[in-house]
């Protein structure tokens, strides 16, 4: 393992100097080349378009173009591959860990996920969904951009560790039809079928539509649950998934409207909140339902640039859990918990740049969760455990200022006010990005977040009334970064930070709840970290990228590390033009050193190595072939208390091949 | 980057590279002493993939695809690029310049102020400016065969010819042929065909 990621170092620092001397200078390339290069700009660290060295925070970003050289097939394959991220799947959810914080069992709920700069965090949970059950097939995906650091000065709730917006596919860049078939070990099997034009008179469509399945692995062994009782701990055909994804896209002028609607079922074979071991008749399952309608105006008045946006989003979830009968009654009990969250918001901001380099954001936000509703019921015996409807309004207002203190130095601050019926929160953000020469920026970051106790912990029926009393958990995080541009080929970043994270709403035994357990505002965490990155781009079509992240995430009251918070990861990924014209073959290698699970046993550092291989074909075909865990390698995954296993066995190697034709294009 | 460099900056020493074995830490020393290595490689020519040398790039294409009138450009003139406004464009323009030609001839890059001589130049960029600074200048250079360019929002409205913009991290640009006619500016076809827009007010009215 360790010699794998070694290999891959060692290639990438030899063929680095090799690779420089094949480099074409840019004045050299034609306008075709230059119009496929990437301007390294983003639009979520200040909500307005900008160099990524002038923004407010460390930045990454992936392209469509990445999605498709490596093969990502969820936005939590995406984000696994981001320097310092590291996802944790229980077969059910992924868990998206940052900064060394991924506590097994938490929903995703520091994560502030957008698309288009739209909020999709649910409203129940709280929760960033990141598996397939995103909604959105991240073929649509034209960018995405991970903005580290606390950013509640900009969006409030949720924006605790980072910011992912996921920018999708315009008419223009799609420009023409495609369908697509994949099949592949697992049962699985995918087929897409997109368009999209951008129209002489202005008009930009897109469309797509995707149906996915997988039969998941066929026998899952659990030792916990080995015994003659439970089928000797094995999960016989229950690690199924079935996704349908809708997604649509119209832009006329200064108006866009986009919408999303996507399904995923998935079967549950751990076992997990009690239910019965190798349920056949009706199986642990999930299933998450995500609506989105977005509207949008954006334009520009002189030197100002005005946006109003309305949107809708429902969430809504069932889980079907059946529970052993008693002595009494010995069949078992089948429940369904039944969530829907609904949402209307509206938001306007006015971005204006003043004399004297300066430019201004002023915003409002307003959220009306019409719903929020939790419930229980059983279909066997029937009978409904609980029935809780709510609703609950939230408003905001933000300042942003960036002065252009000298040629060099730029000042950026920020601050938001955010109101809830029972508390308040003012949190700010200050920035000072020294630019010394146009191809490198040092920056010193800081910013306060908060995170809002969400509907599910303060569900009275599981967790008591004390839920009732729950204040936000907030976080201060400084930072410093150097990035810098190096040549034509090479992009490199350093950052180090450290946070503290207070009143983190924890979960604590209280035997006289539902649960036996209920939130507290308790833990403190605080942490340090230090981050390397170097990223090639070669316009010849060759890429790569290594990242580096050391971390300690300490509990404060126990003065031990966090569970499932690795010390290191180190990430490698590069791809290769070849061996045709227009092919490309890519590897990707994610390692992670040790993690400690909840019963306190520490797994084994963890290394996989994905490879997919493009090969156009005639006929404006395209064959795309990958291996996920190309070496087999036996790995898991911390479970959380929900779980009676300690760990979460992964997926060994998987496969996957699949045809592209694209016809119609301008 | 210097060759001479190549060797001794990017590749770890041997001795360095044999100390990597297993050891989580010392192997991640390792991978912290490669990047500090890569940075280390990255004194002396610098010529960086950043939006002012894309758009130093996009310039210099755009003046490849484009022919003056004869009288604002004799054969043997040096052509003179400006730049107004945006120092880090200029920088990057004089380093996408050297060494190179356009067309056979020499090239040179002018760095104007708000109240400077713009009529001298051929080319014109300008950026960081409030519209009513645009309209002033762009009023100066009316008529005068100069091929204007800025990344500003209105600057086709405000008479401008060429506009350079960031669609989903790509550069594009749109152009105002009316405005080109009128500076006697000849934009070639294949220029044309790659642009976003083409605001082009002959092709709407039946001739």
């Amino acid at each position: 393992m360790t010699h794998a990621t070694r290999a891959l170092l060692v290639m990438v620092f030899v063929a680095a100097p090799g690779l420089a001397g094949a480099q074409q200078a840019l004045p050299e390339l034609t306008l075709e080349e230059l119009m496929e290069i990437d301007a390294g700009r983003v639009f979520g660290a200040s909500e307005r378009i900008q160099p990524v060295t002038e923004a407010p925070a460390s930045v990454s970003f992936i392209t469509a173009e990445e999605i498709a050289r490596y093969g990502y097939r969820t936005l939590a394959d995406i984000l696994e591959g981001v320097r310092g991220m590291y996802v944790t799947d229980d077969r059910n959810f992924s868990l998206l860990g940052t900064r060394g914080f991924a506590k097994p069992g938490d929903y995703n709920s520091r994560i502030l996920l957008l698309v288009n700069g739209h909020r999709v965090n649910d409203n129940v949970y709280g929760q960033a969904e990141i598996g397939a059950e995103f909604g959105i097939d991240p073929a649509m995906f034209e960018r995405v951009e991970i903005i580290r650091g606390p950013a509640s000065s900009l969006y409030g709730d949720s924006a605790f560790f980072a910011v992912v917006n996921v920018i999708t596919k315009s008419g223009a860049s799609l420009d023409g039809a495609s369908i697509a078939v994949d099949a592949g070990t697992l049962g699985a099997v995918l087929t897409r079928v997109s368009a999209g034009r951008r129209l002489k008179n202005g008009l930009d469509v897109a469309a797509s539509a995707t149906y996915e399945r997988s039969d998941g692995v066929e026998r899952l062994y659990f030792p916990a649950f080995d015994s003659p009782a439970t089928n000797h701990g094995v999960a016989e055909g229950l690690d199924g998934e079935l996704i349908g994804q809708l997604y649509g896209q119209l832009n006329f002028k200064a108006f866009t409207f986009t919408g999303a609607y996507g399904r995923r079922r998935r079967d549950v074979p751990t076992a997990s909140f009690g239910t019965v071991f190798n349920e056949q008749g009706s199986p642990e399952q999930t299933i998450d339902r995500h609506t989105l309608l977005d509207a949008e105006y954006a334009r520009s008045f002189g030197a100002s640039r005005v946006r109003f946006r309305a949107s809708f989003d429902q969430f809504s979830y069932d889980g079907i859990y059946t529970r052993p009968g008693t002595v009494d009654d010995p069949p078992p009990m089948i429940g369904n918990n039944s969530v829907i969250g609904r949402r209307w918001s509206a938001g306007a901001k006015l971005t204006r740049t003043l004399p004297g380099r300066q430019v201004v954001t002023l915003g409002a936000d307003f959220i009306d969760n019409v719903t929020q509703a939790q419930k229980v019921h059983f279909t066997q015996p029937v009978f409904t455990l609980f029935d809780i409807d709510r609703s609950s309004v939230q408003q905001a207002v933000y300042v942003q200022d960036e002065i252009k203190v000298r040629r060099w130095l730029i000042a950026n601050g920020g601050l938001r006010y955010d109101r809830y019926k029972d508390f308040q929160r003012v949190t700010p953000r200050a920035a000072l990005i020294a630019t010394p020469s146009a191809n490198q920026s040092f920056k010193y970051l800081y910013g306060r977040a908060f995170r809002a106790p969400n509907e599910y912990e303060q569900n009275s029926f599981y967790f008591g009334a004390g839920g009732k009393t729950l204040q936000p958990e907030s976080i201060d995080t400084h930072e410093l970064v150097w990035e810098r541009y190096t040549n034509d080929w090479l992009r490199t970043s350093v950052s180090t930070y450290w946070y503290k994270a207070s009143r983190l709403i924890t979960l604590t035994p209280d035997p006289s709840t539902f649960f036996t357990t209920t939130y507290i505002n308790g833990g403190e965490v605080r942490a340090r970290g230090l981050e390397l990155e170097a990223q090639m781009r070669l316009v010849g079509g060759l890429q790569g990228l290594m990242s580096y992240a050391l971390q300690r995430a300490r509990d404060v009251e126990t003065d031990t590390t966090l569970v499932n918070s690795p010390a290191q990861i180190s990430k490698v990924r590069l791809s290769v033009p070849g061996p045709s014209r227009r092919s490309f073959v890519s590897a990707e290698l994610i390692a992670m050193g040790s993690r400690r699970s909840l019963a306190g046993a520490r797994l084994a550092p963890s290394a996989t190595v994905s490879l997919t291989m493009i090969v156009p074909l005639p006929n404006a075909f395209e064959f795309v072939g990958s291996a996920r865990n190309l070496f087999d390698v036996d790995y898991a995954d911390p479970a959380s208390a929900d779980h009676r296993q300690d760990v979460i066995p992964q997926n060994g190697r998987t496969l996957r091949i699949g045809l592209r034709w694209k016809f119609g294009a301008k | 980057m210097p060759r001479e460099c190549t060797e001794s900056c990017i590749a770890p020493p041997e001795n360095a590279r044999r100390s990597c074995r297993a050891s989580w830490s010392r192997q991640s020393a390792c991978a912290a002493l490669g990047v500090a290595l890569l940075l280390c490689a990255s004194t002396a020519r610098t010529q960086d993939v950043t939006e002012p040398s894309l758009k130093a790039a996009f310039i210099y294409n755009f003046a490849k695809f484009t022919e003056w009138p004869t009288e604002s450009l004799p054969a043997t003139a040096v052509f003179t690029a400006c730049v107004l406004g945006d120092g880090p464009v200029s920088d990057a323009l004089v380093r996408a310049i050297k060494g190179r030609q356009l067309g056979g001839r020499q090239m040179s890059v002018l760095h104007v102020q708000m109240d400077g001589a713009v009529r001298s130049c051929h080319l014109l960029y300008v950026a960081g400016m409030t519209a009513t600074q645009v309209s002033a200048v762009l009023t100066a250079a009316r008529g005068a065969p100069i091929l204007t360019i800025s990344d500003a929002d209105d600057f086709i409205q405000l008479g401008g010819i060429a506009r350079m913009f960031v669609v989903q991290g790509k550069m594009r640009f749109e152009f105002n042929l009316d405005v080109a006619r009128r500076s006697k500016l000849q934009l070639s076809s294949q220029l044309l065909a790659l642009a976003a827009h083409v605001y082009d007010s002959s092709v709407a009215r039946p001739r």
